[in-house]
């Protein structure tokens, strides 16, 4: 049998206790918005609802990854030669692809896969009656894996450098 | 908090610059038509040092039978500053340029001298142009895989689904093969996904965050099974991790895993003679 929800957040310590310095202090509307749905995101994943899970998952990569690459326009702009303006209105694909290229090897091992995308886009009525029974329960047990790791990542490239 | 901005960065030189004013006019072109996505750019006759710059954008559908080249424009367009660095962009479609490159290839070569792709989008492109242009977007050997798990294995052998019925969307994972028995019964493999299109090997820290794995490590008595394409089903029979700096080399990966450790999955064919007897 494989793993239960529940099992799974259980061991996620960073969904449950999310240390969100990564994102700049004067975001802290950001800051609450992720919090909440970090709760819920726990509250929904210990009751096994896994399509709440992927739901809550693919909007809080989103948050995530825009509260984020917000705060490292200066960063980016460096890497490139020319400013980066941050473009609020793109999707969950474009961060990713702009947190691959930028951070990929900065925070070795943190690269999003591309099928977050895809399983963040599982809850559509058209695409469910194409795809197996357990796309969304698959989809749910790997996205709180993935996610916990991406905050994990996060947590500690914006921890202060130990002399 | 941590902030690279503040990290002591390398001067960036003018190509990076360039490149920087390149893309930003590659993402404008990525909405621009809303029926015929961007495709591909390639910056092709690249030389940074001139004022001069040209650019191959294609874009999927058919838009025109023809090749559009735009007239002159500055770079700095976004400011309105007219000066160099200057672009010239050849526009068509997907459809029509295949056509040219079965019919007119030696024309198109120019479109590959000193030639870098900016942006590609694989779902939009074919064979042809992706070979043209040599985008490698997977190693030579990747084989993809769809995870069945023990309860879905399970209810196959009740004969409530179809192992077919597991080999929609997308793959799971990909595999490449590191070592295979002569009966072809046994193998290992480095397990694969993708990431901004390509299909790059996975280190053991990503392996723990996937069903085909975790699920293994949870209940080693229960195995899971990767359905691959072609239908061949084989039974995860367990992971280990092999230091092996020779294996980003030796199987062409697309990128080698900075530590060399390679987390290998061991498997072992399901002849279909077993499936039916199960």
């Amino acid at each position: 049998m494989t793993d239960t929800l529940r099992s799974i957040c259980e061991q996620c310590s960073h969904l449950n206790a999310p240390r969100l310095d990564f994102i700049p202090p004067e975001l802290t509307r950001n800051k609450g918005i992720i919090d909440r749905d970090l709760r819920e995101l726990v509250t929904a994943a210990n009751g096994e609802l896994d399509r709440s899970v992927v739901l809550l998952s693919g909007s809080l990569f989103e948050s995530v990854l825009f509260s984020f690459l917000r705060g490292q326009e200066t960063y980016i702009g460096a890497i490139r030669g020319r400013p980066f303006a941050f473009d609020p209105n793109m999707s969950l694909q474009n961060y990713k692809e702009i947190f691959n290229r930028f951070f990929g090897r900065a925070i070795p091992g943190s690269e999003l896969p591309d099928l977050i995308v895809e399983y963040r886009d599982t809850i559509h009525i058209n695409r469910e009656l194409a795809l197996p029974d357990d796309t969304c329960s698959r989809a749910s047990r790997d996205l709180i894996r993935i996610l916990d790791k991406l905050l994990e990542d996060l947590t500690g490239f914006a921890a202060p450098a130990t002399e | 908090m941590g902030n690279l901005a503040s990290l002591d960065m390398r001067a960036r030189g003018g190509e990076a610059r360039l490149r920087a004013l390149l893309e930003d006019l590659v993402q404008y072109y990525v909405g621009v038509y809303p029926q015929n996505p961007l495709a591909l750019v390639v910056w092709f006759e690249k030389a940074p040092d001139r004022p001069d710059q040209n650019l191959l954008a294609l874009f999927a559908g058919r838009l025109r039978d023809e090749i559009t080249v735009t007239p002159r424009q500055s770079l700095s367009w976004k400011t309105g500053v007219e000066g160099p660095p200057y672009l010239e962009v050849h526009a068509s479609s997907v459809e029509h340029f295949s056509q040219e490159l079965t019919n007119r290839p030696a024309e198109l070569s120019r479109y590959r001298d000193h030639a870098e792709v900016l942006y590609f989008d694989k779902k939009q492109l074919n064979d042809e142009i992706t070979r043209f242009f040599n985008i490698i977007t997977a190693p030579p050997g990747l084989i993809r895989c769809w995870y069945v798990d023990p309860d879905t294995y399970d209810r196959y052998v009740r004969g409530e689904l179809t192992l077919r019925s597991q080999m929609v969307g997308r793959p799971n994972l990909g595999i490449v093969k590191t070592d295979e028995s002569t009966d072809f019964m046994h193998a290992k493999a480095i397990p694969h996904l993708e990431f901004n299109q390509r299909w790059l090997p996975l280190s053991f820290a990503a392996v723990k965050n996937y069903a085909w794995y975790s699920d293994w490590q949870s209940h080693p008595d229960r195995p899971g099974y990767l359905l691959v394409e072609g239908e061949s089903l084989y039974q995860i029979l367990r992971f280990e991790v092999k230091s092996a700096p020779e294996y980003a080399t030796r199987f062409q990966l697309l990128e080698k895993l900075p530590d060399d450790r390679y987390p290998e999955v061991y498997l072992r064919a399901v002849l279909p003679s077993e499936r039916a007897a199960a």
